[in-house]
């Protein structure tokens, strides 16, 4: 059972980025949950999720200590850093901080310069779906060939977009493949 | 069949139009508003109708009509919304119209939080209504149980000329999980009681009484409805518990947490089961007065209500020689499955 966090600003792609790994690990045959944390949010807030992927049934859905966590900003990451099981999984969309800060801990850091990478495909908007490559390539959660699935799965009726979030998905997994 | 993976409250949408249903009337509240957000763009694809009213108490009387014309309604709500559709409702069950009313809950009293809860637990059983009326109650645990059972709702509203209640809360409708849909169902025409079509004999639809022996029977009739639950329609699962010796009582979201919580005691050598009811009316009284107390140690009622609410009613039915004990979180708060685990290592000392 994989256990994941993602967190980021509203509009950085957190939420379709929980959908959209969910939908992928279905297409592969497991399980999953994704579960939104709402509250009365606003413009400009944070936006996290919970996605738990397994072999076996799900208990719950919620997510309080993750094995896998995904960070888009800062805020994100200092809220849920602490949370991360040790051992775990550390993704930094490292667009939004320095070259020079570090992430210490028992955890292993992958930096994904998520945004930079999207603004170079040309549009700022597929920054969650370079995350996501670069998370299946990492964890191993699913193919590539299911993680396009769930892409398409959940960008179901704006089929436009689907050429350029494929892309991204594999500009993820180019960029931290070692 | 199709497979999905779908948010709870579009699930029991995308369903109750698949059962057949051609009408629904709501009013927003958090966490259902996907329930009417969906069907106002899928309802009318389907041929059907889409209001939304002026308020809860206006659109569950909008589904009286509907109910009447023999179309199959739903409406939905939360807790707070449902308080004001429960006059409807009994007159709904006064005039013997199906209908399927979701209530998807959360935290209270009051306007309370618009996180999940079991707090409607009491308001929803013990009859959601003035007039002594009951409805059957169904309690999914997964989204695809949401489908399953909100079929099934209509199935047996229509069956029974009376409304059923889905209640779920806040995470089941906002969680997103893989769902099998079904095929889509026509339901039948020529329901007894609808009004549509005027090739008959004059029908009519009340729920009021000039005569008190006409309520008095109409009263035994219903209570003749109830008894045959009792007998025919509980539905309950029951997970490892053929050497049971701590059982868990949970519904809802409580109750595939806690069989999580069931795996995870047996990996430790805990010999623990779950008892679900998956129908809270008719209740599953009859499986709880049977755990015997020569092999169960003792029953651990796990819910999101404080005070404990199923926890009465699991009491009453079960054997006054098992103890009873109860974990509760409220306000929007989901159990974890570690603190189930840990009550029950706790009573069993």
């Amino acid at each position: 059972m994989v256990r994941m966090l993602i967190g980021g600003f509203g509009g950085q792609g957190v939420i379709m980025l929980g959908q959209m790994l969910g939908a992928a690990a279905i297409s592969s045959g497991k399980n999953a949950t994704f579960y939104p944390t709402y509250g009365p949010e606003q413009r400009g807030g944070t936006a996290n999720c919970a996605v738990v992927i397994s072999d076996k049934e799900i208990g719950s859905p919620i997510v309080t200590r993750p094995d896998v966590l995904i960070c888009f900003n800062q805020t994100a990451l200092e809220k849920f850093l602490p949370t991360l099981k040790p051992g775990g999984m550390l993704f930094v969309n490292s667009s939004q901080f320095s070259k020079e800060h570090t992430f210490r801990g028992d955890f292993y850091v992958i930096r994904v310069a998520a945004d930079t990478l999207a603004q170079e495909l040309g549009n700022a908007k597929v920054a969650n779906a370079i995350m996501m490559g670069a998370v299946i390539q990492k964890t191993e959660i699913c193919t590539p060939e299911h993680a396009e699935a769930g892409i398409v799965e959940e960008l179901m009726s704006k089929s436009q977009l689907h050429e350029v979030n494929i892309k991204a998905l594999k500009c993820g997994m180019l960029a931290v493949r070692s | 069949m199709e497979k999905r993976f779908m948010k709870g409250n579009e699930a029991i949408a995308e369903s109750a139009i698949r059962a057949g249903c051609r009408f629904f009337a709501g009013y927003p509240i958090t966490p259902q508003n996907e329930i009417p957000e969906y069907m106002s763009r899928k309802m009318t694809e389907a041929g059907g109708v889409f209001v939304q009213g002026e308020s809860e108490i206006a659109s569950a009387y909008m589904v009286f009509g509907g109910a009447s014309m023999g179309t199959r309604c739903m409406t939905s709500s939360s807790g707070l919304g449902i308080c004001l559709k429960t006059e409807a409702l009994s007159y709904m069950a006064g005039a013997r119209l199906p209908a399927v009313v979701v209530n998807v809950s959360r935290g209270g009293p009051g306007l309370g939080t618009i996180q999940p809860s079991q707090q409607d637990y009491n308001l929803i059983t013990n009859g959601p209504g003035c007039g002594g009326f009951s409805c059957m109650v169904y309690a999914p645990s997964t989204v695809q149980e949401s489908v399953d059972l909100t079929c099934k709702a209509f199935d047996m509203a229509e069956r029974d000329r009376n409304p059923v209640i889905v209640l779920t809360d806040g995470c089941l409708g906002a969680m997103m999980e893989s769902v099998e849909l079904p095929m889509p169902q026509t339901p039948g025409e020529n329901l007894e009681w609808s009004l549509a079509k005027s090739d008959r004999q004059a029908r009519i639809i009340k729920s009021f009484h000039l005569d008190p022996m006409d309520q008095e029977q109409f009263n035994e009739n219903m209570a003749d409805l109830y008894k045959s639950w009792d007998d025919n329609d509980v539905a309950v699962e029951l997970y490892q518990m053929q050497d049971a010796e701590y059982v868990i009582t949970a519904y809802g979201i409580c109750g595939r947490i806690a069989k999580a919580a069931v795996e995870e005691l047996r990996l430790g050598g805990v010999k623990a089961g779950l008892l679900r009811p998956i129908t809270l009316v008719p209740f599953p009284r009859k499986q709880l007065a049977e755990l015997n107390p020569q092999k169960v140690k003792k029953v651990l009622s796990v819910e999101m209500s404080i005070p404990g609410q199923m926890f009465i009613d699991v009491r009453e039915a079960l054997s006054a020689e098992i103890p009873l004990e109860f974990l509760g979180r409220s306000g929007g708060v989901v159990v974890e499955e570690e603190e189930i685990v840990s009550a029950v290592y706790k009573m069993k000392g």
